[in-house]
């Protein structure tokens, strides 16, 4: 006990005094997670919280093209512009500000668009009227419908599901504009029809609704769902703990240069006691960066706008999922540094190794956007699991310790522990 | 001690991926008590022997025996009555000095008071007790292989192997270190040691074994060998003579 002691008060003393190491270990995730949090924020929150600015050229000046200025402008999503610094606007102009990026969309809206969708309603009306034996000028329902074309210019450089969900949320306003169109120009030829029955006052709000249940059984968890701070804080956590590899492997390869570590051998004891010394100190760092992380989260985060970090009331499941991440971390990192003969290359494996297997992880994307055979490899990936580990605790409020992933833990140090052996023999 | 310190017998290492033998057909016997003086050549065998002897390497054929004890069987009893003093400078650099031994100390289950009286005389002993507190990493290239022997002595073993223990320090720190060993071999323990300084291993070793290309060429005590081959001053003609002039690589 007293050999794994000063093995685990040498390795701490080591690396308390590596402020490269201890930049890599504290800083650097803090920095990380402050600035992924400010940069996803707004991917995580809803389209409808965001005021996207939409530069808007009237040619029509009708009705039709005022009741879509008013819409858009009145609905919490778009941020209506219809000049570019006071200037009025033309078409290249509109182009030229959606190219350079200055607005992510641009609508033209045509000249006589106003009075298209009258005549295309009113023909409309006219033929349902005429389904009914109730329109005497039969012949107006042959006659061509008018369509207006809307000129949506779109930024090259807007994602897909951004510009899909503009467009979904545009074309709602315009075919509710049309429908009371319809409404109001069906009332009216009805009236016309029966003059006792003039006003006409259909409903157009939808009656089906959609209650939004966050679905957990745990009654302490508050009511919401996961925004960037939720995700990129245990993310950005895993990341920096398996980062750890670094820190761990160079002290490694660097004492074996220097005879350290032959020195070691000689010393009586098992030679186990360095790994596992090793393993002990670099996991109670992972704890600490751990809740340093989550109070970066919870108290530093919401001081820059950001949502607070909910962590639920139970604190020791997190312990035990820190801890098991952190086991796989640590018993990576001495893999690296046991298997990699140089510093060069250790430090290249194993920053690239971290990165790949996070990107598996779904530290920077949910691996269930993933294509079903990533997710599938995504499985093996221990940063995977911690994620998991850290959404069921947070979010879904699943605190019980047996949903942790002992078994997966268990074999991936298995595995590390099989390269350290053949490594060591070799 | 049982009455052989060092008995080695018939050893053999090749290693792998190599056809020509490290050491072959090698058999050697040190007596409790002796500095003896392992030397050699570039790649005659002397560090492949030297680990062999420590437990860090296995070897193909032989038997090899430290303190009594098998190095195939009892590495573990062979590790509590050792001593090894690297020829690299092997400590911690971010550590201080005092961290240093008190790591090493530990390791031999010393600690407390015990431990603290053992770092500070051999401090003191080396001259370091001003720098006990500084980082290994900003001593002189003395100061650390002073440090690097202590780390070797400081549990006071029954047998000690150093690996050049004096490589690159000034004649100061050298007269130090050997002042130190050879007050350390007067209290009974047993020195094994290497180097190409054929003059200090003349002077300070009691017998010495010349080892070519991985067999013992020679041995006994310096002042004999130089005797016995006629025409020699030193120990330093003596070895030239058994091995040559040839340069190794």
């Amino acid at each position: 006990m007293l050999k794994l002691k000063a093995y685990i008060k040498k390795e701490f003393l080591t690396l308390l005094r590596d402020r490269g190491g201890l930049a890599v270990l504290f800083f650097m995730p803090v920095i990380l997670i402050i600035i992924m949090s400010l940069i996803q924020d707004a991917p995580f929150r809803e389209y409808q919280e965001l005021k996207i600015p939409i530069l808007v050229l009237d040619l029509d000046k009708d009705s039709l093209s005022k009741d879509i200025i008013r819409g858009l402008a009145s609905s919490k999503i778009f941020k209506i512009d219809s000049n570019i610094e006071g200037k009025s606007l033309t078409e290249a102009d509109l182009l030229d500000a959606v190219n350079h990026g200055t607005y992510q969309l641009g609508i033209c809206i045509p000249k006589g668009s106003s009075q298209a969708l009258r005549e295309r309603v009113s023909l409309k009306v006219n033929e349902t009227l005429s389904a009914f034996g109730l329109n005497e000028n039969k012949d107006s329902t042959l006659l061509k419908k008018p369509t207006i074309d809307f000129k949506v210019y779109i930024d090259p450089a807007a994602k897909k599901s951004f510009r899909s969900s503009v467009l979904s949320s545009m074309e709602k306003f315009v075919l509710d504009i049309q429908l009371k169109e319809f409404i109001r120009a069906f009332g009216k030829s009805l009236g016309s029809i029966s003059p006792q029955q003039t006003k006409l006052n259909f409903d157009t709000e939808s009656g089906i609704r959609f209650q939004e249940i966050v679905a957990t059984t745990n009654k302490n968890l508050p009511d919401f769902t996961t925004n960037s701070v939720q995700h990129n804080v245990p993310a950005w956590t895993l990341f920096a703990m398996f980062f750890i590899v670094i820190p761990m492997a160079g002290n490694m390869i660097k004492e074996r240069d220097l005879g350290s570590e032959m020195r070691l051998l000689v010393l009586p004891g098992s030679i186990n006691i360095p790994i596992f010394g090793r393993i002990i100190t670099y996991s109670l760092v992972c704890q600490i960066q751990l809740w340093i992380m989550l109070a970066v989260g919870i108290w530093i985060l919401p001081l820059l706008g950001l949502p607070k970090l909910q962590i639920g009331q139970v604190f020791f499941p997190i312990v035990l999922a820190g801890l098991l991440s952190s086991l796989s971390a640590t018993a990576f990192g001495v893999m690296v540094g046991t298997v990699f003969k140089t510093l060069q290359q250790a430090m290249v494996f194993g920053s690239v190794s971290v990165v790949i297997l996070s990107a598996l992880g779904g530290i920077w994307i949910p691996t269930y956007v993933m294509p079903e055979s990533i997710q599938t490899i995504s499985s093996l990936s221990p940063l995977n699991w911690g994620l998991e580990s850290f959404n069921n605790i947070f979010l879904r409020g699943i605190n019980k310790t047996s949903s942790l992933p002992w078994l997966q833990t268990g074999c991936f140090v298995l595995v590390c522990f099989g390269f350290i052996r053949i490594a060591k023999r070799n | 001690m049982p009455h052989l310190a060092i008995e080695i017998s018939g050893l053999e290492k090749t290693y792998p991926n190599s056809e020509i033998p490290a050491v072959y057909g090698l058999s050697l016997q040190i007596k409790p008590g002796e500095i003896f003086g392992l030397l050699g050549p570039n790649g005659a065998g002397k560090t492949t022997t030297f680990s062999i002897l420590c437990g860090l390497l296995d070897f193909d054929a032989g038997l090899v025996k430290v303190g009594g004890f098998d190095v195939t069987k009892d590495r573990d009893k062979i590790k509590e009555i050792i001593g090894v003093v690297p020829q690299d400078l092997a400590l911690f650099p971010t550590l201080t000095a005092y961290e240093n031994l008190e790591f090493f100390g530990n390791f031999y289950g010393l600690s407390g008071n015990k431990l603290n009286k053992l770092i500070e005389g051999n401090l003191e002993k080396f001259g370091l007790s001003n720098a006990q507190n500084k980082q290994v990493r900003t001593y002189s290239g003395g100061m650390k292989r002073r440090l690097n022997l202590i780390a070797g002595i400081l549990h006071q073993p029954a047998i000690l192997f150093l690996d050049e223990p004096t490589a690159a320090v000034d004649v100061q720190s050298r007269s130090s270190i050997m002042q130190v060993l050879k007050e350390m071999n007067r209290q009974g323990t047993t020195i094994i040691y290497t180097s190409h300084l054929m003059d200090e291993a003349q002077h300070f070793c009691s017998k010495v074994g010349i080892i070519d290309s991985g067999k013992l060429v020679e041995q006994g005590v310096p002042d004999e060998l130089i005797i016995r081959y006629a025409g020699s001053s030193s120990l330093e003609e003596v070895f030239l003579k058994i091995t040559g002039k040839r340069l190794r690589d």
